[in-house]
């Protein structure tokens, strides 16, 4: 009937490029992406500064964002968030007196795109500080080329964030900016226990950072005398969790936490209404429910309890004016404002404090200035900790609602603890 | 295995058939690989997201997403694919997959990198054997078994099948006899399609919809026509199963992840141990 290859053999052939074709699909649709590397307006060519001290040219950023491959929801939100940081703080009379001008490349969520694309900001652009980079990975690949060159990097966003000190303390030039799983949960996982329920059930992505945030979750719970009734991890591109519904059933949670990422996140949640388990527990999680990827399935998520360090419905004049901004500046952008755009709009009110402190836009000077400084952000006040170079920041207990969140409870400002949460234990 | 998961085995299955059977029309008719499978199953989601959007009823969604994309792949199928026929090399393949990055890439562009969701049709549960079930799950997985057996008929059962098939055997030869096969083989690359299409719009109240959706069911479509051998309707209904049904049959006692490499160990050893297929011996010859 239809079989009707005459040579299986050199169908196999066939197949085994198709095979490798796929191999290359899968490793993110790279290949097309460099033209996607943007720039600001003009002045980032003329460079030439380089690290000298005051000068009368802008001070350059350098910025790191993956806008193609998986991660691209936070790219896009580092993207325009640079776009409107840099737009308002030359609003505001710039970093001390000069304007600033960056260069956003894309590092594709690629390690080895990461580490070129650095060197290209460090050696050829010759920017004067060095911001970006979403996946931990990408930063630990940053990070090497950022010390070689003698720069200053800024990681501003949420991650495990062992990366800014080495086995041998500090490492002088690098800071996180971004919150870590601890900071989020040491206060979240105490009220999730004791106003949703004890029994919980983990579910999250199988790779590094859910299992990282497992291990900081199932930490806390056990201390805060929680149960944990099951763990289940599923294979990144996931979009059937029918399986997994049937095993948390029957595992009879009475929260369950969800560290799936990316968009895997959101088939999941609708399927847990569409089993009817939403009504039978309480779902919370971080980070599926973050601001980047909530826009496309907020409605299914409603009631989801999560926490942040940002959401835009805060109520300060300072989020009110930077809310506004954004909405003007990107006002078919999705809903609600990106954590991200916020932190690296913080990152830069940070730098300008610094280098203001310093008066010289020498690394040396800045990182030692940066040490211990305190700023006003959207999201609150945020200080540099000298001990780990983690930012201690505000949380807060949010609940998806609308197209965003409402504040639940304002869980205060949460330093990271112990000094060792930045050790570099996994760099080579 | 209790209720539930004997259901979830069998919905799974139902659509890994559906979409791997668009596959295997289009190989079985012109020979062509088409990477951009599973972009056309995302761009039926993205029919579904863009009806619901606009507030029409999520059913004209579903009726709409296979003539949308049906006719996008018959369109496909003369501009692009028709002209590489006949070239004994890997034209088609790169084709389709420079294809599937455009298409990945052009969604990206218009609707963004986010996910979306489409509402159900139906709300609400259903108890069968023994399971509390979602009912658009079931309802959907009849459609797709119901679209499945009238392919089915419409291939044995029709004189636009025997032409099909007649093309499928010998092009030449059914062209020399009269058959338009040029019709054929553009309606046969439509109609691969808008099984892809249909699936993706049947599935997009279930599951998370984006940009990149469509290379899982690219590499789980030719899993299926590898296992079950290819341009074989039968071989493609064992596959299915055997791919889909395997993989949630066995992340019931094991870890996704383990079930996920079990699944594709069995890929590897059928095509060391019977490049035709599994069922090469079996019906795929008769009938």
């Amino acid at each position: 009937m239809l079989k009707m290859i005459s040579n299986p053999r050199r169908t196999l052939a066939l197949v085994a490029a198709a095979a490798s074709l796929l191999v290359i699909a899968g490793c993110g649709s790279s290949s097309n992406s460099n033209s996607n590397a943007s720039s600001s307006a003009s002045a980032s060519s003329g460079a030439s500064s380089g690290g000298a001290a005051a000068g009368k040219g802008p001070i350059t950023i350098g910025v790191l964002a993956p806008i193609t491959g998986n991660l691209a929801p936070y790219g896009v939100g580092m993207k325009n968030g640079m776009q409107l940081a840099v737009d308002l703080i030359n609003a505001d009379g710039g970093i001390a007196g000069r304007k600033v001008a960056y260069t956003l490349l894309d590092d594709q969520t690629s390690t080895q795109v990461s580490a070129t694309q650095a060197r290209k900001l460090l050696l050829q652009d010759r920017v004067n500080f060095l911001l970006g980079t979403v996946n931990s990975a990408d930063t630990l690949a940053v990070i090497p080329q950022a010390e070689a060159a003698h720069a200053l990097f800024i990681y501003p966003v949420y991650g495990e964030d062992r990366s800014c000190t080495s086995s041998n303390g500090v490492r002088p030039l690098i800071f996180g900016y971004g919150d870590t799983p601890e900071q989020q949960l040491v206060q979240f996982v105490p009220y999730v226990l004791s106003h949703l329920g004890k029994r919980v059930y983990f579910i999250g992505s199988d790779y590094v950072f859910p299992h990282f945030v497992d291990s900081v979750f199932a930490h806390f719970v056990q201390q805060d005398g929680g149960t944990i009734v099951g763990t289940a991890y599923a294979p990144l591109g996931t979009s059937d969790f029918s399986s997994y519904i049937a095993k948390i059933k029957s595992a009879h949670p009475q929260v369950l936490f969800i560290a799936v990422t990316g968009t895997d996140g959101v088939a999941l949640v609708k399927q847990l209404g569409q089993f009817g388990l939403r009504s039978e527990l309480k779902v919370t999680g971080t980070p599926s429910f973050e601001s980047e990827v909530i826009g496309g399935f907020s409605q299914a998520a409603q009631g989801v309890y999560t926490v942040d360090r940002y959401f835009q419905a805060l109520d300060n004049p300072l989020n009110q004016r930077y809310v506004a901004a954004y909405e003007k500046m990107f006002p078919t952008a999705p809903k609600p404002v990106p954590t991200t755009a916020e932190e690296v709009y913080g990152s830069l009110l940070m730098l300008k404090a610094a280098v203001a402190k310093a008066g010289t836009i020498n690394p040396d000077s800045v990182a030692k200035a940066l040490d211990g400084i305190s700023v006003d952000t959207p999201g609150g006040t945020v200080t540099m900790n000298p001990k780990n170079h983690i930012a201690t920041t505000n949380e807060y207990l949010l609940q998806v609602h609308g197209a965003g969140y409402r504040l639940v409870k304002a869980l205060g400002t949460i330093p990271q603890p112990g000094d060792e949460g930045c050790s570099a234990k996994s760099l080579p | 295995m209790n209720g539930t998961d004997v259901l979830n085995l069998v919905v799974t299955s139902v659509f890994t058939v559906q979409i791997a059977l668009g596959l295997t029309i289009i190989f079985g008719v012109m020979r062509v690989i088409n990477m951009a499978h599973g972009d056309f199953f995302m761009l039926g989601a993205f029919t579904m997201v863009t009806v619901s959007n606009s507030g029409l009823p999520v059913w004209v969604g579903i009726v709409l997403a296979p003539i949308v994309v049906g006719a996008l792949g018959a369109a496909v199928e003369r501009g692009i694919v028709r002209r590489l026929y006949g070239r004994r090399d890997l034209s088609t393949l790169l084709a389709t997959f420079a294809l599937s990055i455009a298409f990945e890439q052009l969604v990206d562009l218009i609707w963004g990198p986010q996910s979306f969701t489409v509402r159900a049709p139906i709300n609400g549960t259903v108890t069968v054997i023994g399971a509390t079930y979602p009912t658009y799950r079931l309802v959907a997985a009849g459609v797709a078994v119901l679209v499945i057996a009238a392919v089915a008929l419409l291939i044995y059962r029709t004189a636009f099948g025997i032409r099909i098939r007649a093309t499928m055997q010998d092009g030449e030869t059914a062209a020399a006899l009269g058959t338009n096969t040029h019709a054929i083989t553009s309606s046969a690359f439509g109609l691969g399609t808008a099984l892809a299409g249909l699936a993706g719009a049947l599935m997009a109240p279930f599951v998370g919809v984006n940009y990149a959706m469509g290379l899982a069911q690219t590499v789980q479509s030719f899993l299926v026509v590898i296992t079950g051998g290819m341009g074989s309707i039968g071989g493609t209904v064992g596959g299915g199963i055997l791919i889909g049904g395997g993989q949630s049959a066995l992340s019931v006692p094991l870890s996704g992840t383990v079930a996920e490499i079990l699944v594709l160990l069995l890929a590897i050893f059928v095509m060391l141990l019977r490049p035709g297929g599994i069922f090469s011996r079996g019906q795929a010859r008769t009938a």
